[in-house]
């Protein structure tokens, strides 16, 4: 797997050939600074540019479009990536080699279009569809209570702040997008365009020197050049004695979630050992967490660990009944203990290892991963599959313990329900 | 072995039944990691059944495939993931309403691997203490769903839509259910729907076709199902009728979730069931895609808060249609929108050619992966005996005037609606 990089008319474009594919996939992702005002814009501006288009007049003839050039999939959304907000088209076309020739342009010219070509009326996103699509948000919103999973982990979002700044609450947001015009969508949208960085991966069976002229012909940026992004972000301090939400919901089930931060943590740390950590301790069936709390005790069906490295940060998420939350509180304390004290086994700590090995392996075999795994280096000034896996031979047992204990408990949210 | 060529796919299967009756399918393709998937035809709507030769029907609780695909993870002397993740591969298995699946995906190891699938689905251990400990852990994944507005949607539908058949229940059975299940209710469903001439092994990836073979004889050559016997599904008569014609659920939500399942009976022709159920989903792209105009009705009416989702299954001898959507106020808006799309019979020749087109598109993507292939072989062999190497030759056949004929004669008049909701004050 090759990764070529071509500097086009204001923007960086990476091919990546390969010939295990019968589809191309596609990557355009635009990165800015994260700020509390993005939240303001992100949600309406990705949901205006995914469904609107300055050429075609509604959804059907979008569709209609797309079925000519053999039905490209794509999606437009706004992902945090540490400090950035990554405004991403995500494509995925089938190879011109088993449809038509000049497909491949016909497609991307078709998708980067709405991205690049939204439909704006008198100086701002179109006023109709800009007030269904806040409506359809403001709803959203006010529903996410709904959706209890998804409700928790924003809640605990809200309460343990990890970028620097606090996350707006649900009530803040609705206000926020009740606030929004068109045109002021369109302010930020042009800001977007003049400051933050466009980058484009393509992956697929295909001559990277045709698809530097496709790209050459049809994209051309103003937004930032240089490439000197730091996605990371240093957590500085915790909640010493951890900030304990209860809040109760007319749900069936319980959602715990444990928000930990991870201090003065090494590079080497960060991209490497905290993997290991977070897997040891809440990565699979034989993980710590998984065995003292599911397995020992049949408190839940799902615990499991996310760790967000850019940020320093690890959530453990359970759906408990409300009355055991106190003891399982206490198994995930005593089990992230247990990591400090290295009292994991050493089959688990090589088992989580080849675990790692083999996905580096795997990356090959989809399109979209061998992209994210691109990603991952240049945003993140990272190493390529072959250094990682080297890297990570170099984790050692106490390399893992000593991790640990830089990990710290700093939110808990519990979303109670009846438990009945 | 015999071996079939999907047609212009480049892809080759090769398929054999071994001795003992298990269908066995090998599939090689350029991936680095391998699937491979051992599974049982026994899944959440089989709830009475014997033996041919045994005199009464076995009766078991709803959820008992499901609990026990959860138990043949538990072992006396070995761990199966643990097997799979010391090999830096991913083990997991999968209950539906009709199948129980067991799995695996890694890049190493893969005779260790596949040896490990081999063990874990053919040696139960199950004891009371294992079982009563499972209990707590499944009532929590089926918590879970009862805590989502779209199941507790679809759960209801399933009631008010089958008068008799066990599709009624759920895959996981209710909490009652999962509590009463034990032990000797998982020996009585192993024995019976677990033997390897009730089983389909699909393995896809880099594999090496002879040896892969030889391994998994070599392996059941020495394990002694005894002779494999006819099982019997206890026939229930299903009327075409639905049991609740409307039905509305009360919850402390904001939103609204509507459910609408219509029950079809099967049309006879074409007689080629791939076919015949292609016709039939050709009728929700038709009506119901993107390409449709209530992409637009759902994009642009703000009472719409998310798209119309479909789906059609097979059950016994009936199509069941289902389509769910979440909806801010009006829920008879949503319900009469569906309707009216779903009974007008004023079909395009040229969107019915743009959607062959895009099935045909489709079809490459279906073989892309291992998962996929094994899924697709998997549920051809289940539903229509044996894999279809054709499907493109099949697909281009579909016709216009054929698709609007046989839409024309289906009836659809059993409808049940289910409505979850805030309680009006």
């Amino acid at each position: 797997m090759k990764c070529k990089k071509y500097s086009m008319d204001g923007y960086d474009l990476y091919t990546i050939e390969t010939d295990r594919f019968k589809t191309v996939e596609m990557k355009m992702n635009i990165r800015i600074d994260d700020s509390k005002k993005i939240d303001k814009y992100a949600s309406m501006l990705w949901r205006m540019l995914v469904s609107t288009s300055y050429k075609y007049d509604s959804i059907k003839e979008i569709n209609e479009a797309c079925a000519e050039i053999y039905d490209p999939s794509f999606t437009i959304r706004a992902i945090g990536s540490g400090s950035q907000v990554v405004f991403s088209l995500s494509a995925s076309f089938v190879n011109e080699k088993y449809t038509e020739e000049g497909m491949h342009e016909a497609n991307i010219k078709f998708l980067s279009e709405f991205l690049f070509k939204p439909r704006i009326i008198d100086g701002a996103f179109d006023e109709e569809i800009f007030n269904i699509k806040k409506k359809k948000l403001i709803d959203y919103y006010s529903s996410m209570k709904d959706y209890p999973r998804e409700y928790a982990d924003h809640r605990l979002e809200e309460e343990m702040i990890t970028l620097g700044y606090k996350v707006s609450s649900i009530d803040e947001l609705i206000k926020m997008a009740e606030e929004l015009s068109p045109k002021d969508l369109y302010d930020f949208y042009k800001n977007l365009m003049k400051n933050g960085k466009l980058d484009i991966f393509i992956c697929g069976n295909f001559s990277s020197k045709e698809m530097k002229k496709i790209f050459a012909k049809n994209i051309k940026f103003n937004g930032r050049v240089d490439d000197d992004i730091d996605h990371r972000v240093f957590q500085k301090k915790y909640n010493i004695k951890p900030n304990i939400v209860i809040e109760d919901a007319p749900n069936v089930q319980s959602n715990l979630i444990v928000g930990c931060k991870c201090l003065d943590i090494t590079e080497f740390e960060r991209n490497y050992v905290f993997i290991l950590y977070s897997w040891i301790l809440g990565g699979g069936a034989n993980c710590l967490l998984n065995q003292s709390v599911r397995e020992n005790n049949s408190l839940c069906y799902y615990i499991y660990a996310v760790r967000k490295a850019l940020t320093g940060v690890m959530k453990i998420y359970a759906g408990i009944n409300g009355e055991d939350f106190d003891k399982t509180y206490e198994l995930i304390q005593k089990e992230m203990k247990n990591m400090e004290l290295g009292k994991f086994s050493l089959e688990l700590f090589e088992g989580v290892k080849k675990i790692y090995y083999s996905s580096l392996i795997s990356v090959m075999d989809y399109q979209d991963d061998m992209v994210d795994s691109y990603i991952y280096q240049i945003y993140n000034n990272g190493d390529d599959l072959e250094k990682r896996k080297k890297m990570m031979e170099k984790v050692t047992r106490e390399d893992v313990i000593n991790f640990a204990k830089k990990v710290h408990i700093d939110t808990v949210y519990l979303l109670r329900g009846d438990a009945k | 072995m015999n071996k079939v060529t999907i047609e212009k796919l480049d892809v080759d299967v090769y398929e054999e039944v071994l001795e003992n009756g298990l269908k066995v399918f090998l599939c090689k393709i350029p991936r680095y990691s391998i699937h491979a998937r051992l599974t049982s035809l026994f899944g959440g709507s089989i709830l009475e059944f014997k033996l041919k030769g045994e005199k009464k029907y076995h009766k078991v609780p709803a959820g008992v495939a499901h609990f026990l695909e959860h138990k043949l993870f538990d072992k006396k002397d070995f761990d199966p993931l643990k097997i799979y993740e010391n090999n830096g591969a991913s083990g997991n298995a999968f209950t539906n309403e009709f199948i129980t699946s067991y799995h695996f995906t890694g890049t190493d190891e893969f005779y260790d691997n596949l040896n490990t699938l081999f063990r874990c689905v053919h040696e139960p251990y199950f004891t009371d203490e294992n079982v009563l400990k499972e209990k707590g852990i499944i009532s929590q994944e089926k918590k879970e769903d009862m805590d989502s507005n779209y199941f507790i949607v679809y759960d209801r539908s399933l009631i008010n839509v089958f008068h008799n058949l066990d599709f009624k229940n759920t895959v996981l059975g209710s909490l009652e259910d999962i509590q009463s299940i034990s032990k000797e209710d998982l020996y009585t469903c192993y024995n019976t729907f677990y033997h390897p001439s009730n089983m389909i092994l699909t393995i896809c990836g880099d594999i090496d076709i002879d040896e892969t073979m030889k391994f998994i004889k070599d392996y059941y050559s020495k394990k002694d199902f005894g002779p494999s016997k006819e099982i019997v599904i206890k026939k229930k008569e299903e009327p075409e009728s639905v049991v609740v014609e409307r039905d509305v659920i009360n919850k402390d939500i904001q939103n609204k979730e509507v459910f609408i399942t219509y029950k079809v009976k099967i049309p006879n022709k074409p007689d080629d069931k791939y076919l015949n159920k292609v016709y039939f989903s050709m009728l929700l792209d038709m009506r119901f895609s993107g390409l449709s105009e209530l992409a637009d009705i759902t994009n642009t009416n703000s009472n719409f808060l998310s798209g119309i989702s479909s789906r059609v299954i097979p059950v016994d001898d009936y199509y069941i249609l289902s389509f769910g959507v979440t909806v801010k106020d009006d829920t008879e808006e949503a319900i009469k929108i569906i309707e009216d799309a779903l009974l007008d019979f004023d079909f395009d020749s040229k969107r019915f050619n743009m959607i062959k087109k895009l099935i045909l598109n489709s079809l490459i993507l279906s073989f892309e992966s291992p998962y996929e292939v094994c899924s697709t072989i998997t549920n051809q062999v289940r539903l229509y005996g044996g894999i279809v190497t054709d499907i493109r030759s099949k697909l281009k056949s579909l016709d216009f005037d054929t698709f609007v004929n046989y839409i024309k004669h289906i009836d659809f008049s059993n409808r049940s609606v289910v409505i979850l909701e805030k309680k009006a004050n």
